[in-house]
């Protein structure tokens, strides 16, 4: 009769165990999905950088095409033109 | 008595699996329902929730609605398909509907609708193969290197015709042999003058031809019509430097160097309207991509929120960026309204005009996506010294909308 009670003791310290360690890991699994990120980070880092620096040297790029395109070499070409005469 | 023990464990056993699973759906549900539930987004569309919207567009605009007073009631007036559109606007024109009465803003609403796009077109208009893009690269360099060889061509000749030109001052009237050579000069640099003026308005031509060609912000119409503008402007200033070689007398060459000068005044504004449109056609690729990169980094902090990471400041710094970008668009479609309506003004004085003013819009756009991208330097700076990472260019099947706006 007392060894049946001390089973029963124990598969009651066992079952406490498991139901405190349940609710335990289940606080904690919001972080894992994190865990597998934390190896591809590099790739994303990379991808973010890449996209600014990609929109900052192509708003740069179009200072220089729209001065490029400018035409002031051409302003007073009319005039030079029509003033052609010796 | 084992029976009894055996089903005591049992009961044991089962209680211990449903606080298990009550407290891993409790912990679910709040993982959901983070700041979206306050002003009821998530009621007021349960099927977007379980569909098609992502979860970080309903914390998006939750953030956004949280500090208007009238959201809740805009929101409740929109139908579920409104309500999907408004989820996919950005910060800065939701902020812009909400910031207009209830009424009006859902009159505004009525003007917009999405639209399925492929993802491989987001920032383009039309596909250019990449042999063509190189090609035009090259072709575009040549030019300006051509440009730069007739500039300076140009530029001696004129000096030479300007000093044979004051030597012979003192020839009035004289026909010695002196004179008579300096007046060949002054002829021989005039031509020179005059080809090298119209190979300088060719290869400026040219320039702006290649990068209408390499344009695949630029559909495929506008570009064939610039070409075809463009080639024939060329064809008459090859036309106008054969007759200024071939021009013998003194008063041939003037009335060669006029025709140089008549092509030129013709098509300078319109020049000028095509030079304008590459940019702007440039400018409005940037502005997409920077509207991309804006639901990229909302999706970046709806992530970190789900980490704990404080976004306040970095949420503030995106409404600036979206504000910033949205300025910038808003230029652009001005810029090219007015740009639409030049190539169908024929009004010489008007293009110049609408040309001019185009060209301030321009620059007022690109001022403001300078102004969008140092924001966004921070933006990205901030994110990473709190932890976080820009979310990466997603490969999923999902499908991409846009949102257009019903012109009136």
């Amino acid at each position: 009769m007392m060894e049946n009670k001390i089973i029963v003791m124990l598969i009651l310290t066992i079952l406490t165990v498991f139901f405190i360690a349940g609710c335990a890991k289940t606080k904690i699994e919001p972080t894992t999905p994190t865990q597998p990120t934390t190896p591809a980070q590099p790739t994303p880092e990379d991808t973010g950088d890449e996209t600014v620096n990609g929109l900052s040297g192509d708003i740069s790029d179009i200072e220089v095409m729209g001065d490029d395109l400018d035409t002031q070499d051409l302003d007073n070409l009319s005039q030079d033109l029509n003033d052609l005469d010796w | 008595m084992k029976k009894q023990t055996a089903i005591f464990m049992l009961t044991l056993l089962l209680i211990s699996l449903v606080s298990i699973s009550f407290v891993q759906g409790k912990f679910g549900s709040d993982k959901q329902g983070t700041d979206i539930a306050p002003k009821g987004i998530i009621n007021k569309t349960p099927k977007l929730v379980t569909g098609n919207v992502s979860e970080w567009r309903l914390k998006t605009t939750q953030r956004i609605i949280n500090k208007i007073e009238s959201a809740e009631q805009f929101m409740q007036g929109l139908s579920e398909e409104q309500t999907n559109i408004f989820l996919h606007l950005s910060r800065a024109q939701q902020k812009g509907i909400l910031s207009i009465d209830n009424e009006n803003a859902l009159q505004a609403m009525k003007k917009f609708s999405l639209k399925l796009i492929n993802r491989s077109m987001m920032f383009k208009k039309r596909i250019i193969t990449a042999n063509k893009l190189k090609q035009a690269e090259q072709n575009y360099v040549k030019a300006g290197q051509n440009y730069l060889k007739a500039l300076n061509s140009y530029k001696d000749a004129k000096t030479n015709f300007t000093e044979a030109k004051e030597r012979l001052r003192e020839c009035k009237d004289v026909d010695s042999e002196e004179c008579n050579e300096l007046r060949e000069k002054a002829q021989n640099h005039s031509t020179e003058m005059i080809i090298n003026s119209a190979n300088m308005i060719i290869e400026h031509l040219n320039k702006i031809k290649e990068k209408v060609e390499s344009s695949e912000e630029m559909n495929e119409t506008r570009s064939e019509e610039i070409i075809l503008g463009i080639n024939n402007s060329i064809s008459e200033l090859e036309n106008a430097i054969t007759q200024a070689e071939t021009a013998e007398t003194k008063n041939e060459i003037k009335e060669a160097a006029k025709t140089v000068s008549k092509i030129w005044i013709k098509i300078r504004n319109r020049e000028r309207l095509h030079a304008a449109s590459v940019v702007n056609a440039r400018e409005w690729g940037i502005i997409k991509r920077s509207e991309h990169l804006e639901k990229r980094i909302d999706q970046t902090i709806a992530k970190m929120e789900e980490q704990g990471i404080n976004v306040t400041e970095i949420n503030e710094k995106i409404n600036e960026f979206s504000a910033k970008v949205s300025e910038s668009k808003t230029k652009y479609e001005l810029a090219q309204n007015l740009t639409d309506g030049a190539y169908l003004e024929e009004n010489k004085e008007n293009l110049k005009e609408m040309v001019d003013e185009a060209k301030q819009l321009i620059n007022e756009s690109h001022e403001a996506l300078k102004e969008a991208n140092r924001i966004l330097v921070e933006i990205v700076k901030d994110i990473k010294s709190a932890g976080g990472e820009i979310a990466p260019e997603e490969e999923t099947e999902e499908k991409e909308y846009e949102v257009v706006e019903e012109e009136d």
